[in-house]
């Protein structure tokens, strides 16, 4: 069974459709990326799933269960964490209480056959895995703005999801920073391989050295399926990023 | 919760020690000053109470006094027409105002920003114009309640409040994670909720909370006074007071808004005495409120580290020969 089963999906913004018609299949335990141009739906996509728009028509299935209609709160009870374009960490709070709010509801309300963890011994783990033990008690807003991406995705991990959706994760860095990055989501997925991600981006390098499968997103709608190679060369997608060619 | 070893920690004894020092005040000041200090502890509560919603949630309003006004309304009405003794009255008054905070949050929370600041004034206003009209609570004539006249009470009970107010704000929002919560919906809202916390529940919570607070200190406060009227409880300047004692000792911290309420008040009480009834206090709270969002905006707290950190950077400047303009 799909994980995350997307159909038929449409979301208007008055009358501008900026979701139209969207199917969207992600197995379990994968890496799955999205690509497209600015203003071609991707982060709308996000925003449906964790319940933030309602979509005007359309499915959303987390393994067989309808996020439509729910709030939030709720759908990240079911195991649904993401990070967002624009960093929204807990500026005042210290790294360590950020990722403290994370854990507030991992032991609770999803199902009594769930193990509790060991939330004390998880902070230091998450920590130790994303480089930020040194500056645990520090301030989220005074960290460096690398260190406040990754600082985001430790604390999205906190809530144990089933399903994390990254929005941009390279967002603003340098090349380095981003092949640092994908080491780091590789990492990531090795300690905790019962993860699904699915992730957004714009920089090819990122989803060629993680995603197995991407989907190629324009003007709302899906273009393009496929491993990246296959969709790389695919004309349709080339057309969408690069226009036309004048033969000559 | 306590542990022997915690008991023993510094911090500890010196609260205890000024726990018992504030017991005994009755027996060692005269009656105007215990009359000033029961005042203080009444606005220590209320400003306690304010910054819950205002500091740790961000929420900044200015209809909390409507709160403060309901409850002496209540307790006023419930002993006067239903001859209820006077705690009993504070409790349901308590309670009521609990489930007006919850109806009046329901809509308000949610606004944010000025547009919560300006909503939450507008139902102060509607809460004090439907009291100017009612026939039971007196309209413009106001309200008179049966007369008490023992100072050392009224003391204990303000200081009972504030006790309470202080360590609730200590216990939930300050060592918490029901405080964490209320700082994450002040930070980033969306992200708090995209993490699992019911964001509309907690803000309701808090808005409830503190204004149950504010509502039974508004209940002793009717009962201390016994005399209330429309403008004397349900006035803007009792929230706006609140909200410049908060800024003006440290929003969001747990000692600030102590800080902020002795001085204010020491200083409204000193003014009135020395010059009387006059607009003077209007205009230098005005002026301090202006000094202190300037160049103080952590409030009071922050002046000893401002000042170690800029006493250095004075002096030195004070020292060094005048720096040369560079072409």
């Amino acid at each position: 069974m799909e994980l995350l089963e997307i159909k038929n999906l449409q979301h208007m913004f008055g009358g501008l459709k900026a979701i139209s018609d969207l199917n969207i299949k992600v197995k379990p335990r994968m890496i799955y990326g999205v690509i497209g141009a600015n203003g071609a739906g991707k982060t709308t996509l996000f925003n449906l799933i964790t319940g933030i728009y309602r979509p005007t028509v359309g499915q959303i299935l987390l393994e067989g269960k309808s996020l439509v209609g729910k709030q939030s709160y709720e759908i990240s009870r079911l195991g649904v964490a993401r990070t967002f374009q624009n960093l929204r960490l807990f500026n005042d709070l210290t790294v360590i209480e950020n990722i403290h709010i994370g854990q507030i509801y991992t032991n609770r309300g999803r199902g009594k056959n769930r193990t509790t963890k060991d939330l004390p011994g998880e902070i230091r783990r998450l920590l130790e895995l994303f480089g930020l033990d040194e500056r645990a008690t520090e301030k989220a807003g005074n960290l460096p703005y690398g260190m406040q991406r990754k600082l985001e995705i430790a604390r999205a991990l906190a809530t144990d999801p089933k399903l994390l959706l990254l929005d941009e994760p390279a967002a603003g860095m340098n090349p380095k920073e981003v092949m640092g990055l994908v080491d780091l989501i590789k990492e990531v997925k090795n300690q905790y391989p019962d993860i699904t991600i699915v992730l957004i981006e714009h920089q090819m390098k990122l989803v060629e050295g993680l995603c197995e499968y991407v989907s190629v997103m324009n003007f709302g709608q899906i273009i393009a399926n496929g491993i990246v190679r296959e969709v790389q060369s695919n004309p349709i997608v080339i057309k969408a990023y690069l226009g036309e060619t004048e033969v000559g | 919760m306590l542990k022997m070893k915690q008991l023993t920690q510094p911090r500890v004894i010196i609260f205890i020690l000024s726990l018992i020092v504030l017991c005994t005040l009755p027996w060692v000041v005269s009656s105007f000053i215990l009359r000033i200090a029961t005042g203080i502890m009444m606005w220590i509560g209320l400003a306690l109470s304010w910054n819950m919603l205002g500091g740790y949630m961000g929420y900044i309003s200015f209809g909390h006094g409507a709160s403060f006004g309901v409850g002496a309304y209540i307790t006023g009405l419930l002993m006067m027409l239903l001859h209820l003794p006077f705690f009993v009255a504070l409790i349901i008054s308590g309670v009521i105002t609990y489930i007006f905070a919850m109806i009046v949050g329901y809509p308000t929370l949610r606004l944010s920003g000025s547009y919560f600041a300006i909503g939450t004034w507008a139902f102060a206003e509607m809460m004090r114009q439907l009291v100017l009209v009612l026939d039971t609570t007196g309209g413009p004539e106001g309200l008179r309640l049966p007369p008490m006249l023992n100072d050392n009470f009224f003391y204990f009970v303000m200081f009972g409040l504030a006790l309470l107010v202080f360590l609730t704000a200590y216990f939930f929002f300050e060592n918490s994670d029901f405080g964490l919560k209320v700082k994450a919906v002040r930070e980033e809202e969306v992200a708090a909720r995209t993490l699992g916390l019911n964001t509309t529940w907690i803000k309701n919570q808090v808005f409830a909370l503190s204004s149950m607070f504010a509502g039974i200190i508004g209940g002793a406060f009717a009962y201390w006074i016994t005399y209330i009227h429309p403008d004397s409880v349900l006035g803007p300047l009792i929230a706006d007071q609140m909200v410049i004692m908060v800024l003006l000792g440290g929003i969001g911290t747990l000692f600030g808004p102590v800080i902020g309420a002795i001085v204010l008040y020491v200083g409204n009480q000193y003014m009135l005495a020395a010059w009387g009834q006059s607009s003077a206090y209007l205009i230098i709270l005005g002026l301090a409120i202006c000094l202190v969002i300037l160049f103080l905006p952590e409030g009071l707290l922050s002046l000893p580290r401002v000042f170690k950190s800029t006493t250095k950077g004075a002096f030195a400047r004070l020292f060094s020969p005048p720096r040369k303009t560079r072409i």
